[in-house]
């Protein structure tokens, strides 16, 4: 006996009681996972936070050295790719397929313009030097924020004792910050990317349909987990130094 | 058994929440008491006497300090009361299931988030051209939130969803806010941190 439509052969598991009990079950083990990732992402942001605390300089002076038009370009990239990913979802519910596949490719594009404008990013980076640890090479950044240290230490009304030869040797931790956090970043939207092509051979074959869309449900809310992280990596690292 | 589990939870949450106010000195005499009223006040409502909201409707329903509080008052004990049959919450889900099924966001509430985004990140980025010193950190956050809220509720459907999804969101923020809260007590305790908020 066929029930579903002919559109998509869509029956729910036998355990669930419908498929509505089928889709908010997928939807809420989705959701513990996006917990995760906010965790993850939460405990480097605080790492952020404390050593920005205890050695402002370095940050302030590695902040002066990210290109803020790039990095809002990026923000117009990812924002404009959440959009789209929401209105693919949108044509998968009303059952205009062309229309949700055309919107899910947009969404893969944006990723790639993303990931391609972070490779001019980082090879840029790479190229003076500005690299996190032992492969660190470039005196005239650790001059800058000797200099910025001593200029504060002078001005400020409060009487604070900074480690010079300390925050020598801490400078490149700002560009252990700035990897790992747009690394791991990046790395997401490369996976999510290539979810989203996976979700769009499946919508192309007409596996999707008003009665089941829930792996475009589940990897919109992994992509806008994505766009999410980026709204407060942005600020952080490019704006406030 | 259970109930045990659930205060002890009860007062760890508490704990977790009010060491960061114990730690900046806000106040702590009078933390110290409301928390140890409000833990003995709990006990003994719940547990030791259970029907205290009806005795309190019946006895002192007629005094003017109890009487805008009685609609209130019954709905909790209403609430009490479908715990204690099992039917709690049971209706509901199913209820909001279904809702959920076939709620479908217009476009045009799309695009209006989409402008808003956009909207928020050249406000961001302006801001950060002039110099407000120590707000300029605060700005920026403040943007960023509001932001991340309207992905939240719209593109990722947290306001149509049922309530479970927006307990677990909820609660992974909640952690992260005591993962803050311990690690900067812990930095302004032990060292004089340079923080964001002093102008260079």
């Amino acid at each position: 006996m066929n029930t579903a439509s002919k559109e998509s052969h869509f029956h729910h598991a036998h355990h669930f009681e419908s498929a509505a009990h089928q889709y908010s079950s997928a939807k809420q083990g989705v959701w513990l996972f996006m917990v995760t990732e906010i965790l993850m992402f939460g405990g480097l942001f605080v790492a952020y936070l404390i050593y920005k605390s205890l050695y402002a300089p370095v940050f302030h002076v590695g902040s002066s050295y990210l290109d803020v038009k790039m990095g809002t370009i990026n923000t117009f990239i990812l924002i404009t790719s959440s959009f789209t990913m929401a209105l693919g979802i949108y044509f998968n519910q009303k059952n205009e397929r062309s229309k949700a596949i055309i919107f899910l490719a947009i969404t893969i594009l944006c990723a790639l313009g993303f990931m391609l404008v972070k490779f001019f990013e980082y090879s840029h980076k790479i190229h003076l030097g500005l690299v996190p640890g032992k492969y660190f090479n470039n005196p005239e950044f650790v001059q800058k924020v000797v200099d910025f240290a001593t200029n504060m230490q002078a001005t400020s009304s409060a009487h604070q004792d900074i480690d010079i030869a300390a925050l020598k040797k801490i400078a490149p931790l700002y560009f252990g910050f700035y990897f790992v956090m747009t690394g791991l970043h990046g790395f997401h939207v490369i996976i999510g990317a290539c979810l989203i092509l996976w979700v769009t051979i499946k919508t192309a074959k007409g596996h999707f349909g008003p009665e089941y869309y829930t792996p475009v449900e589940g990897v919109g809310l992994f992509w806008h987990i994505v766009d999410l992280i980026w709204i407060y990596l942005f600020p952080l690292l490019y704006l406030v130094g | 058994m259970e109930e045990f589990v659930n205060y002890a939870l009860y007062f760890i949450a508490c704990v977790c929440v009010c060491v960061p106010l114990f730690g900046l000195g806000l106040a702590p005499g009078i933390i110290v008491n409301l928390e140890i009223a409000a833990i003995l006040g709990s006990f003994y409502s719940q547990i030791v006497e259970k029907g205290l909201i009806k005795t309190l409707i019946k006895d002192k329903g007629d005094s003017p300090l109890i009487r805008p509080m009685v609609p209130a008052l019954e709905n909790v004990q209403s609430t009490i009361d479908s715990i204690e049959n099992g039917t709690f919450g049971k209706k509901e889900e199913k209820e909001s299931q279904e809702e959920h099924e076939h709620h479908i966001i217009p476009i045009s509430v799309y695009a209006g988030v989409l402008g808003i985004l956009i909207l928020g990140t050249i406000i961001t980025v302006g801001v950060a051209q002039i110099d407000f010193g120590p707000w300029n950190t605060v700005i920026a956050m403040l943007v960023a939130t509001i932001k991340a809220s309207f992905v939240l509720l719209y593109f990722m459907h947290l306001k149509y969803d049922n309530a479970m999804n927006r307990v677990i969101f909820g609660s992974g923020f909640f952690f992260l806010l005591i993962l803050f809260s311990f690690s900067i007590i812990d930095i302004i305790t032990r060292v004089k941190p340079l923080l964001g908020f002093t102008k260079f």
